[in-house]
C-alpha cells in the first residue's frame, strides 16, 4: 500500500479526540451528553472531583470548543452551567464512535 | 454491572402516609359536599386533592433521582474499567472501559434531569385547569368571589416557579424545543379559556370541561414525553 494510505485504512485511534484523552474532562463530557445544560454542582457529584479540578478541566473543553460554560444567578446565588456546543457533540459522538471501533476490534 | 442503591432516608420512605392521609381526607370533604349540595367544599377539595397528588408524584420523583444519584457503582470483577493505557493507544478492554463509563455517567444525569420541569408542567396544568372550574363555579353563585380562585392560582404558580427555578439543575436533551411546545399550546388554550369561559361562554359548562380536558391532556403528554426522553 502507497504510503497515501487510504483514510478507511488509518486505525480508529486516529480518530481519538484529544481533549477527551484526560479521563476527567472524558467524564465531564459523558455526563452532560445526555442533557441540554446542567449545572456545575450536578457534574461535580457526578464526576466526584473537586470545584477546582472540575473548573480547570471544563475550562480546556471550553477553550477547545466542545463545551459551553454559561453563568447565572437564581436569587442571589451565583449558578453555572455546562452544556455541549454542537461541534462538541460531534467530536463526542466520533470519539465514542472509534472507542466502539477499537473494543470491537479486540 | 452492580449497583447498590442506599435506602431512603430521613423519612423518605413514610412520606406517602401524609399525602395518602391528605387526598383521603379531601375525597371525604369532596363525597360530604356532594352529599349536602355544596359545590364549593366539592371545588375545595377536588382543588387541593389534585395538588396533593402533584406535590406527592413529585416529591416521589425527586427522591427516587436522589437515591439514584447515591447509587453506588460496583465494577464487574474481571478487566478493570478505568483503563491505565495512554490514550492515544487504548486496548480494546479500554475501551470498553471507557465506554462502561460513558454509558453509566450519561444514564445517571439523564436520570435527575428534569423533575422540577416535570412538576411544573403537572402542577400549571391542575392550577390552571382546576382555576377555570373555579371560574365557571364562581360565575354561577356569586362573581364578586373570583379573586378567591385567583389568588390561589397565582400563589400556587409563585411556587411551582420558585421549586423550578432553585432545584432545576439539570434538564434532559431537547428541553427547549419541547418546553417551548408544551408552553404554547398552554398558554393558548389559557388565553382562549379565560377570554371565553367569562364572555361568550359564561355559564356554559361543556366548554369549560372541554378546555379543562385539553389543558389537562396537555400537561399530562408534555410531562410524560419529557419524563420518557
Amino acid at each position: 500500500m502507497s504510503p497515501a494510505t487510504d483514510r478507511h485504512d488509518e486505525h480508529p485511534r486516529m480518530k481519538l479526540s484529544e481533549p477527551l484523552a484526560h479521563p476527567v474532562r472524558f467524564s465531564l463530557v459523558a455526563a452532560i451528553a445526555g442533557t441540554e445544560e446542567t449545572e456545575f454542582a450536578v457534574v461535580r457529584d457526578h464526576l466526584q472531583v473537586s470545584d477546582s479540578v472540575l473548573s480547570r478541566q471544563a475550562s480546556q473543553l471550553e477553550a477547545a470548543g466542545i463545551v459551553k460554560i454559561r453563568k447565572g444567578f437564581v436569587g442571589k446565588r451565583p449558578r453555572t452551567w455546562f452544556s455541549l456546543t454542537r461541534a462538541g457533540r460531534g467530536t463526542w459522538e466520533r470519539h465514542l464512535a472509534a472507542l466502539r471501533d477499537i473494543a470491537g476490534g479486540g | 454491572m452492580q449497583t447498590t442503591e442506599k435506602k431512603p432516608v430521613n423519612g423518605q420512605r413514610y412520606a406517602w402516609i401524609g399525602f395518602a392521609l391528605g387526598i383521603a381526607c379531601m375525597v371525604a370533604l369532596f363525597v360530604y359536599g356532594l352529599i349536602t349540595g355544596k359545590p364549593q367544599l366539592m371545588v375545595i377539595a377536588s382543588s387541593v386533592a389534585a395538588l396533593l397528588g402533584v406535590v406527592w408524584a413529585s416529591t416521589s420523583a425527586a427522591a427516587q433521582a436522589a437515591t439514584r444519584r447515591r447509587a453506588v457503582t460496583v465494577p464487574p470483577p474481571g478487566p478493570t474499567p478505568a483503563p491505565e493505557a495512554p490514550p492515544e493507544h487504548p486496548t480494546a478492554d479500554d475501551a470498553r472501559g471507557f465506554l462502561r463509563e460513558a454509558n453509566r455517567l450519561e444514564s445517571a444525569s439523564r436520570a435527575g434531569a428534569s423533575w422540577p420541569h416535570i412538576t411544573m408542567q403537572l402542577g400549571l396544568g391542575a392550577i390552571t385547569s382546576l382555576t377555570l372550574i373555579s371560574f365557571w363555579l364562581v360565575g354561577r353563585f356569586d362573581e364578586s368571589l373570583v379573586a378567591v380562585p385567583l389568588i390561589a392560582l397565582l400563589i400556587w404558580l409563585g411556587i411551582l416557579m420558585v421549586f423550578m427555578l432553585v432545584f432545576g439543575r439539570s434538564t434532559k436533551r431537547g428541553f427547549s424545543r419541547r418546553w417551548k411546545t408544551f408552553m404554547a399550546i398552554w398558554t393558548g388554550l389559557w388565553i382562549v379559556g379565560v377570554l371565553l369561559t367569562t364572555t361568550v361562554f359564561s355559564g356554559e359548562l361543556w366548554f369549560t370541561l372541554v378546555i379543562t380536558t385539553a389543558i389537562t391532556v396537555n400537561s399530562v403528554i408534555g410531562a410524560w414525553w419529557e419524563a420518557r426522553s
